[in-house]
């Protein structure tokens, strides 16, 4: 098993100056990768000078008397020494607030104040540089975890527009479409091992479609999970023989009968040599490599994507449970003619889709919205009855039409009454309707 | 056909400022609608050729800028250079394009007292009197001083418009104009009424008897004034008035003034809208 080599490729652009970042916040630690724009490679940021240690400890330790808090290692090492916070995660998804020093304390603060610290560790590397991107990537993204990283990501004085969310498994189709290709020519695998109990995911293209569409299947095996504190040398023995045993066995069922062309096992689960039976069952016909910034490297080359889209992602497209699966338009005329306006397009996340275009509405006020599946069967046009505008003669009703989704399958559309110039006032009601687009 | 027309362009920062109209213009619709429902207020000075560098940098529609320069440089005729404008939007069906061009060129061919007196009549029909006016004034500019009959018309219109904009002294003075060019009994009634609404009674009664001409006239007046008056009676609008009235006979003030108020505000917001499209 090798380190796998950086090889990423991207189409510069001349002139282009700024850095890009993606965070991975896992539940123990966080991780920084960073791109320059004029650069090849995507490093990830050593949470220690000199060392190759690339997570930074998810916690804060506040001194007792005095308003200073650590956080990472500092706070780690710190023992015995003023209030200690962990779980922040689980914290900030519970909701309760935390009790430091007689004084209640949000988490969400507490997780604010440890991701502006924690960016603070790139201050050097930033330098004069501009932030054109972040990508924080998460490994569950739900609604509420996208108001709190909302909130906590405040702090960072970048501008919200630049500031992006995605899930862990967002990262690996970004992070396997920037590998040479004789790597994901069929299946990828990768094996998680960074929480307590190993996860799986297969990557699968299928290439049949235009873009092509990245799916990934995700598993969790509640049976393998991690220990470090043994009693005895023969339990430890015992445990990581089960544990060798387990993987095998899961790694055989799940590659069984499949093309896999790479195997990546990612998490500090994965330190030691405790699997080398699975390893043969892994490289089988098949490339198998070690890591643990795969997250924060894909959240980085994402964040690069955003600011500088390549061919590699035009192609190919990642459609995970957050994402849109449809194409979303309306049918209009424009200077006389009938044609598909777009609007929405499939592969970006439902809470990043929106689109504001100004229309002129004529007698029904009906706007026919379209919705086409990826394989572009079925397409279904919605008539969406908007307002009536009384006292307004034709081809005077301009207004701004504005769409996102509420959820994965909720399209809003929200209409703003323009006026028409001197010769009508705009009516200041604005007007909304949710439809359902499955 | 859908029913969701794309707006071409940009919103602009900086609006097209129509003087004949006294409109600023934010968008290509906005121009088109101008054109296609005001095409009587077309004038040069609309379509030049700072309206194509406007839709150039404010619109930011350069193809279009760059045909209608190219157009205005040739000296183009006012409706083929709207019906570029219109073509180019595609604002309407091509007939109702068609029949925009047609009008605006049938206003062409016209002299420009008669294109004058067009837009005046246009004003006037839409309760737009001070625009009326300042119509009405060009025409007179452009009046050769033996052109009696003319005359005649526009002063009795300028006093119609001052009238009704409630400049009875005004209109007393254009109505003497007017019957002092024909002597048709219409000027000297309408005349006699303007004054009759500048003064008081007494005045009035003063005024009309020592001139026979005047009286015989006031007295036929007097049973035309009392028809109308009757008439009035008759309207939801003295109806109205009566109510309001009635309120402040039942000593509720507050609703009194309250009505009051919103009645005054209404005829404030009509009065203004005397000068504006």
């Amino acid at each position: 098993m090798r380190q796998n080599e950086n090889t990423d490729n991207f189409e510069k652009k001349a002139g282009q100056k700024g850095i890009v970042i993606g965070y991975d916040l896992c539940k123990q630690f966080a991780q920084i990768s960073y791109c320059f724009l004029d650069d090849k490679n995507v490093e990830t940021l050593s949470a220690f000078s000199g060392e190759e240690k690339f997570n930074i400890p998810l916690c804060l330790r506040k001194r007792d008397g005095v308003n200073q808090w650590y956080f990472g290692r500092e706070a780690l090492e710190a023992k015995d020494d003023g209030f200690f916070v962990t779980d922040l995660l689980a914290k900030v998804r519970k909701g309760d607030t935390i009790v430091v020093e007689d004084m209640e304390v949000n988490p969400v603060e507490l997780l604010k104040l440890f991701i502006r610290k924690s960016f603070s560790l790139m201050g050097m590397i930033i330098g004069n540089s501009t932030i054109e991107a972040i990508v924080i990537t998460i490994d569950t993204l739900d609604e509420q975890m996208l108001t709190i990283l909302n909130k906590a990501t405040q702090g960072l004085h970048v501008d919200s527009s630049k500031i992006h969310f995605v899930s862990h498994i967002e990262c690996l189709h970004y992070y396997t479409i920037h590998q040479p290709k004789e790597l994901w020519n069929y299946e990828v695998c990768i094996f998680d091992f960074s929480d307590m109990v190993l996860k799986s995911f297969l990557i699968e293209m299928n290439s049949k479609t235009k873009p092509i569409v990245t799916f990934i299947n995700d598993a969790e095996y509640p049976h393998v999970y991690y220990r470090d504190e043994f009693v005895s040398d023969m339990e430890e023995d015992i445990y990581y023989s089960k544990l060798d045993f387990d993987f095998s066995e899961i790694a055989r069922t799940l590659l069984e009968g499949r093309i896999v062309t790479s195997v990546f096992l990612i998490g500090s689960g994965f330190h030691g040599d405790w699997y080398e039976e699975s390893l043969k069952v892994l490289c089988k016909n098949r490339r198998v490599f070690g890591g643990n910034n795969l997250y924060s490297k894909g959240a980085c080359l994402c964040a690069l994507e955003k600011v500088s889209p390549t061919e590699m992602s035009k192609s190919h497209i990642f459609l995970g449970k957050e994402k849109l699966k449809y194409n979303i338009g309306m049918q209009v005329v424009k200077r006389g003619e009938e044609q598909y306006f777009p609007l929405l397009d499939a592969g970006i996340s439902w809470f990043d889709a929106e689109a504001e275009v100004e229309i002129m509405l004529e007698k029904t006020g009906e706007i026919p919205v379209v919705i086409t599946p990826l394989d572009g069967k079925d397409i279904k046009t919605i008539m969406v009855k908007t307002r009536e505008y009384k006292n307004r003669p034709p081809r005077t009703i301009k207004v701004t039409a504005f769409f996102y989704l509420k959820s994965e399958n909720e399209l809003v559309i929200r209409i703003t009454d323009l006026g028409f110039g001197d010769f009508f006032k705009p009516e200041s009601e604005v007007w909304e309707k949710i439809i359902e687009i499955c | 056909m859908s029913d969701v027309i794309v707006c071409l362009g940009k919103q602009a920062v900086k609006p097209y400022y129509i003087e004949s109209a006294r409109i600023h213009i934010y968008g290509i619709e906005e121009l088109c609608y101008f054109l296609s429902e005001y095409y009587c207020l077309l004038t040069r000075e609309v379509l030049s050729e700072k309206l194509a560098l406007w839709i150039d940098e404010q619109c930011e529609l350069k193809e279009l800028s760059r045909s209608l320069l190219t157009l205005i440089h040739q000296s183009g005729s006012l409706h083929a250079t709207a019906g570029m404008i219109l073509e180019y939007v595609a604002f309407g069906s091509e007939d109702e394009i068609k029949q925009v061009e047609k009008s605006i060129r049938d206003i062409e061919l016209l002299s420009e007292f008669e294109q004058r007196k067009l837009r005046a009549a246009y004003f006037v029909e839409q309760g737009k009197h001070m625009l009326a006016m300042e119509q009405y004034a060009k025409q007179l500019s452009l009046l050769e001083h033996q052109d009696i009959e003319k005359h005649s018309e526009l002063f009795h219109n300028m006093g119609t418009v001052c009238a009704r904009l409630f400049y009875f002294d005004l209109a007393s003075e254009f109505f003497e104009k007017a019957y002092a060019c024909e002597h048709k009994e219409l000027d000297l009634k309408h005349f006699l009424a303007a004054k009759r609404m500048s003064m008081t009674q007494k005045e009035y009664h003063e005024f009309t008897e020592d001139v026979p001409e005047y009286s015989k006239l006031a007295i036929r007046m007097e049973d035309e004034i009392e028809k109308v008056s009757k008439q009035w009676k008759g309207t939801t609008e003295k109806k109205m008035l009566d109510d309001i009235h009635k309120k402040k006979e039942s000593y509720d003030r507050v609703e009194y003034y309250a009505s009051i108020n919103v009645l005054v505000q209404k005829w404030k917001t009509e009065y203004e809208s005397f000068g504006l499209l």
